[in-house]
């Protein structure tokens, strides 16, 4: 007994030391940052996510095959709590110890043996993943690749040791009488009958000796967990805890500092906790459409990168040694083209279990480009122009309507007749002329269905949507008060926006600055419409597939009604494998679409996306974004899949079986 | 080192543009202003001078439509002062007024250096370095596409006819017109540029009454007259192939 508490004792003292002081450091690391103003509000709200992602796994889930494993070792690790609380007390107590009142429980012997048997399990199924996925072999499409994959298979090795030990000593324990369990541990016995052979004394030193290593495994399971990113275990509650709700997507965060962050000190801590709590697990990266079509971003770099340069400069934000001379996060730490890489469609963020903001850090490092003046030429273009013409395609205040002039009607001017639907058209379907012909179908559409709608003319600016994801914060605000000013004097009940971006940034961001208006996508109004019986139409009998807008579908999770009306049209749905929430962007958002493209990198995301829909064997491929429309019907004629796949817009669609008349061939111009 | 650039305001092009009833002017009313490219290029140039060493940048303009908004800007870029020239009088001032109201002013200040655009499309003469230099008695170069200072000389480099270039030296002072920076203009965030409308700073001095003396009389501007359109083909490739045999044909090509 001496033995066991000297021996155990030390080791746990030890282990406890370096843990705690190692969670101490990374503690005082992430309160360095920034403040990070309401991250604690809602506690409701947060309770329930940490019950949903925590408890309940949800998004690992998503992913069955590793999902199931990962929520059986985690479920794993809380049941066999029980079985640590059992060791100590066997080896500091005495050798007969159980757990007061539930102890000698029937069914917590039998869930300890099954949890232990399923975590083994866990484990072997995770080395069959990490082995078929192998970054050594798959390269890039590997979703560990870049991950610390040698830390990753000694954790597999401990948690399997620690199960063996733990599983070795409750055997001995059935063979010296000091098992507290009976038959229903059944594991237990099966290895008891196996040792049993050997006789008591030898068991009595097995016994021991698989305590003495199983808390040693623990602890020093312990010790490397605060050391490497399997620090998930403890942080991923709280990062989860601390996250921005209902997601990190729709609006962005509102920066505390609008000119970006230049140092790592320059984060908030909720974003340094973002990078500590990393597991480097990758599902971000494998569904991110800059990786997957061999851009230079891959969110999860991206958070590695930052967090070595967290804890490379600790000395410098926690110690003494204030003199050092820091890093610019953007190039020495992260190359300034990952960081406009990134297209802003959310997926990072959608999938990340440990609720990581990846798109709010990405937005605050441009911010700093931005404030710099450190962009491609074509960026700063773009920018001059909406600063200065009020659009991105730099034309007269004046031409924003011009397309409404071969309507055959006018249309009324909100800021001088009342309606009932404000349409806010935005920059592309205003002043592209192909997207003019879908916004002149949309107009005729409500007009042959009596709706009350009207524009605000050459007042509407840009929204700023992409301005803000540019990182241009400054010149957001100047739209954002021009915008409210000439909404001010219209007099409207609803919005509706023919772009998902400008509806994204009208619904989620304009609120904080005073907008009250409910703000709708011209999806939802073709459902109201079709289900009121003001749009009556006869099925079309077409073979779909949809592609949800990042900006509609993910962002703000409008995947229903855009399906809805697809079915009013009769249209047979067959959906992408990447779809609804979990959508696959086209490469235009966050103002890539003004960015240029090297095309020596080969597939563009929106080719991928249009090889992704040609295998379905559907005949369109219908999108409800004006920029979408754009990319695909580009990509349909780069992938040479012209006459395979036709891009309609749901505008086109709706009006097309309105009239009931039939489709024309796909253009072969 | 002290430099002046000088900066215009011009209507945005990008505005369809009308004449005024008298006819010997554009309608300001509704026109949008936007700085003259050339000057802005004028400004690059003279910040990649102040970013190469020890220099003052001063941008300097007359009182035109929104001209607060472009030497705020010029602030936000990195100039050490903006200074405004009030009430040189309102609408088209031609260059040869312009040039006198500049010298006059330019001549109470020192400057070892003064840049301006090669020319403005409001009148595409470019003799507003000219004129000045004259007026002020100083060497000068225009089309100018790279500036550098070597003590009291300034090293251009010129371009001339059929692509060849000239280098050339100047004594400064010097008053140059400037075709293109040696890189494309920054870009000053508009947070910057409020920073620097918050904290002010923009000089306001009266403009110096000057005879401009001999120049020439506008009198009457003439709208630009609707040139063809390019028409596009719709319909199948044979359609569109038909089309163009057809018009070749009817043009006699």
């Amino acid at each position: 007994m001496i033995v066991r508490i000297v021996v155990g004792g030390t080791i746990t003292v030890l282990a406890l030391a370096l843990a705690g002081h190692r969670l101490y450091h990374l503690a005082r690391l992430v309160r360095s940052g920034v403040p990070a103003p309401g991250r604690t509000s809602g506690a409701a709200r947060r309770l329930g996510a940490e019950i949903v992602e925590v408890i309940g796994q949800r998004k690992i889930l998503r992913r069955r095959q590793s999902g199931i494993p990962h929520a059986l070792v985690f479920w794993g690790f809380l049941i066999l709590l029980f079985t640590v609380i059992e060791a100590f007390g066997d080896l500091l107590v005495s050798r007969r110890f159980a757990i007061p009142l539930i102890g000698h429980a029937a069914a917590l012997g039998f869930v300890e043996d099954l949890f232990t048997l399923l975590v083994l399990g866990g484990v072997v199924a995770f080395s069959v993943i990490r082995t078929l996925d192998s970054p050594a072999r798959r390269q890039r499409s590997s979703r560990f690749y870049g991950s610390h994959t040698k830390a990753a298979w000694l954790v597999l090795v401990m948690i399997a040791l620690v199960m063996v030990t733990l599983l070795g000593y409750r055997a001995a324990q059935v063979n010296t009488g000091d098992f507290p369990y009976g038959d229903w541990a059944f594991a237990s016995h099966g290895v008891a009958s196996l040792l049993h052979p050997l006789g008591r004394g030898v068991n009595s030193v097995i016994e021991t000796a698989m305590l003495l290593a199983n808390v040693a495994v623990i602890m020093s399971f312990l010790v490397f967990v605060t050391y490497s990113k399997h620090l998930h275990i403890f942080l991923a509650p709280l990062n989860i805890a601390f996250s921005r709700r209902p997601r990190a997507l729709g609006a962005l965060e509102l920066p505390g500092e609008t000119t970006g962050a230049e140092h790592i000190e320059q984060l908030s801590w909720k974003q340094l906790l973002d990078l500590v709590t990393c597991t480097e697990c990758g599902r971000c990266q494998a569904s991110c459409p800059a990786w997957t079509t061999n851009r230079p971003l891959s969110p999860k770099l991206l958070v590695m990168d930052l967090r070595d340069e967290l804890f490379a400069a600790s000395s410098r934000l926690v110690g003494n040694d204030g003199a050092a001379q820091p890093r610019a996060l953007v190039p020495d730490v992260v190359r300034e083209e990952t960081v406009w890489s990134c297209t802003t469609c959310g997926s990072c963020v959608e999938q990340c279990p440990v609720d990581i903001e990846h798109v709010d850090t990405i937005v605050h490092l441009r911010r700093r480009l931005v404030e710099e003046g450190r962009m491609e030429p074509a960026v700063q273009e773009v920018l001059q122009r909406i600063a200065q013409q009020g659009n991105s395609f730099g034309k007269s205040d004046r031409m924003r309507a011009r397309w409404t002039r071969d309507l055959g009607f006018a249309v009324k001017d909100a800021r001088k007749d009342p309606v009932r639907y404000l349409w806010y058209v935005g920059d592309f379907a205003s002043f592209d002329e192909r997207l003019q012909e879908l916004s002149r179908s949309l107009a005729h559409l409500l007009k042959g269905a009596d709706v009350d709608f009207g524009l605000l003319y050459e007042g509407e600016r840009n929204a700023g949507n992409d301005v803000r994801r540019i990182g241009e914060e400054g010149l957001f605000e100047m739209l954002v008060e021009r915008n409210l000013a000439t909404l001010g004097e219209a007099r409207f009940e609803e919005i509706f926006t023919t772009d998902p971006h400008t509806f994204n940034t009208l619904r989620n961001e304009y609120p904080a600055h005073g907008l009250d208006k409910p703000v709708l996508h011209y999806s939802q109004l073709l459902e109201r419409l079709l289900s009121s019986g003001d749009l009556v139409v006869e099925p079309l009998g077409l073979r779909v597939t949809y592609h949800d807008p990042c900006y509609l579908g993910r962002h703000n999770r409008i995947t229903e009604p855009p399906r809805a009306v697809l079915a009013r049209l009769g249209c047979t749905l067959t959906e992408m494998p990447r779809h609804g929430t979990n959508t696959f962007c086209c490469g235009a958002g966050g103002g890539r679409i003004w960015m240029s493209d090297d095309p020596a990198l080969g597939e563009r995301p929106s080719e991928n996306r249009i090889r992704e829909a040609v295998r379905l064997g559907v005949d369109y491929f219908v999108v409800a974004c004006p920029k979408d429309y754009v990319m695909y019907s580009d990509a349909v004629k780069t992938t040479g899949n012209e006459d395979r796949l036709q891009v309609v817009d749901l505008v086109q669609l709706t009006e097309r079986a309105l009239r009931a008349e039939a489709l024309p061939e796909p253009e072969t111009v | 080192m002290r430099i002046a650039v000088l900066l215009k305001q011009i209507p945005d092009l990008v505005e369809d543009l009308e004449l005024a009833p008298d006819g010997t002017d554009v309608d300001r009313e509704f026109l949008a202003f936007t700085l003259n490219e050339f000057d802005d290029q004028a400004l690059e140039e003279a910040l990649c001078l102040k970013d190469a060493g020890d220099a003052e940048v001063v941008a300097v303009a007359l009182e035109e439509p929104d001209v607060d908004q472009c030497l705020y800007t010029a602030l936000a870029k990195g100039a050490d002062r903006a200074v405004k020239l009030t009430g040189a009088g309102e609408g088209w001032i031609d260059g040869h007024r312009r040039s006198a109201i500049l010298a006059a002013w330019l001549a109470t200040a020192e400057f070892d250096l003064i840049l301006t655009g090669v020319q403005a499309a409001d009148d595409l003469d470019g003799q507003l370095p000219p004129l000045l230099a004259a007026r002020l008695g100083l060497p000068h170069a225009s089309v100018v596409v790279r500036v550098e200072l070597k003590g009291q000389v300034a090293l251009v480099r010129q371009e001339l006819g059929g692509g060849t270039v000239a280098d050339e030296e100047l004594r400064l002072p010097a008053v140059i017109g400037i075709q293109a920076a040696r890189q494309a203009p920054r870009y000053a965030s508009i947070s910057r540029i409020r920073q620097a409308q918050q904290a002010g700073g923009l000089e306001e001095v009266g403009a110096p009454a000057t005879d401009a003396g001999p120049g020439y009389h506008l009198v009457r501007l003439l709208a630009p007259e609707a040139a063809g359109h390019a028409q596009m083909l719709g319909g199948s490739a044979g359609e569109v192939a038909e089309r163009i045999v057809e018009l070749i044909r009817a043009k006699g090509l």
